[in-house]
């Protein structure tokens, strides 16, 4: 029963935090981004397993982790006020190549950061050029260049 | 609030923007943001373990106690006592209280335990005592607020902790 508890309680405290860190937190995974979430995995590790490194106690707590996880995925497609809750909704970020500044200061994304997606995706080259960029739920930018 | 001027747009895209969640969402991220500033200030504190506010220092007639307030569950936490000259190493341990930990360790070793009036009584050979001093080697095996009243010598000792899960 404690390591079901154990595992909940972190699983829960992760979602908390990494939606408090809003969708761009780990959307590009820098290097040191990289490190970090090793840095919490290792964290973590101590107080899911507690003292039991056995791969019984390691096989349980990975199911327990899936268990919540299909749990959660269950919830969010029936109750959809739970999925805009937990997964947010998508931002328009830039409206007819203007961008909307107020919208991209709150969700942490600046001109430089479309503009790349712009490039990565159409190859476009200026803002004038993108109808819409749409920051998505996923922290992803989604470029729909002007006709 | 700035958030209240974010821009309203009407567009062509099938796509539900919901900006009232939208500002929702911020507003939960800004207190978010605070709120982990203030658990990483209480942890510089010690407000979560070893730190400046953990750490307890008490002196009562010629003994020194010093132990940590905030505990972590499982990890070993020493109760530090000093004894000025001509002080019997007698320790009496309220039983409830030691109920809360499991003993890892007492320094120095060579005591005698006994048990009377829902006490657990510690007495320790003086002439063994390096300057005076004894450890109790403690493993918290509960959670939550744990106090109690130490009596070393004679001399009666409130300690408090909190122990974290």
């Amino acid at each position: 029963m404690e390591l079901i508890l154990r595992g909940v309680a972190v699983y829960l405290f992760l979602l908390v935090l990494f939606r408090i860190l809003g969708k761009r937190s780990l959307s590009e995974t820098t290097t040191f981004d990289f490190v970090l979430l090793l840095i919490v995995g290792e964290a973590t590790q101590q107080a899911l397993l507690g003292n039991d490194f056995s791969v019984t106690n390691a096989l349980v707590l990975i199911t327990v982790l899936m268990g919540v996880d299909i749990v959660f995925v269950k919830l969010k497609g029936r109750y959809k006020k739970l999925d805009r809750l937990l997964e947010g909704t998508p931002l328009i970020l830039v409206d007819h190549g203007k961008p909307l500044t107020l919208r991209m200061k709150e969700s942490h994304v600046d001109t430089e950061d479309i503009l790349e997606a712009a490039r990565l995706s159409h190859g476009l080259e200026r803002l004038e050029q993108i109808k819409y960029a749409v920051l998505e739920r996923d922290g992803q930018i989604s470029i729909i260049p002007s006709a | 609030m700035e958030s209240r001027r974010i821009e309203k747009i009407k567009h062509s895209l099938e796509l539900d923007e919901r900006l009232s969640s939208q500002l929702k969402d911020w507003r939960a991220q800004h207190i978010g943001a605070w709120i982990i500033l203030v658990v990483v200030l209480l942890t510089g504190l010690g407000f979560f373990g070893n730190g400046v506010f953990s750490s307890k220092k008490i002196e009562q007639s010629g003994i020194t106690l010093q132990y940590e307030k905030f505990l972590r569950h499982e990890k070993e936490i020493d109760i530090h006592w000093q004894l000025s000259s001509g002080q019997q190493p007698v320790f009496r341990i309220p039983i409830g209280y030691l109920a809360n930990f499991k003993i890892g360790k007492i320094v120095p070793e060579g005591y005698e335990t006994h048990l009377s009036d829902g006490y657990v009584t510690y007495t320790f050979n003086a002439d063994q005592l390096t300057d005076a001093i004894v450890h109790f080697y403690l493993i918290p095996q509960q959670t939550g607020p744990v106090s109690a009243v130490w009596i070393a010598d004679t001399t009666r000792f409130q300690i408090k902790h909190f122990i974290y899960p």
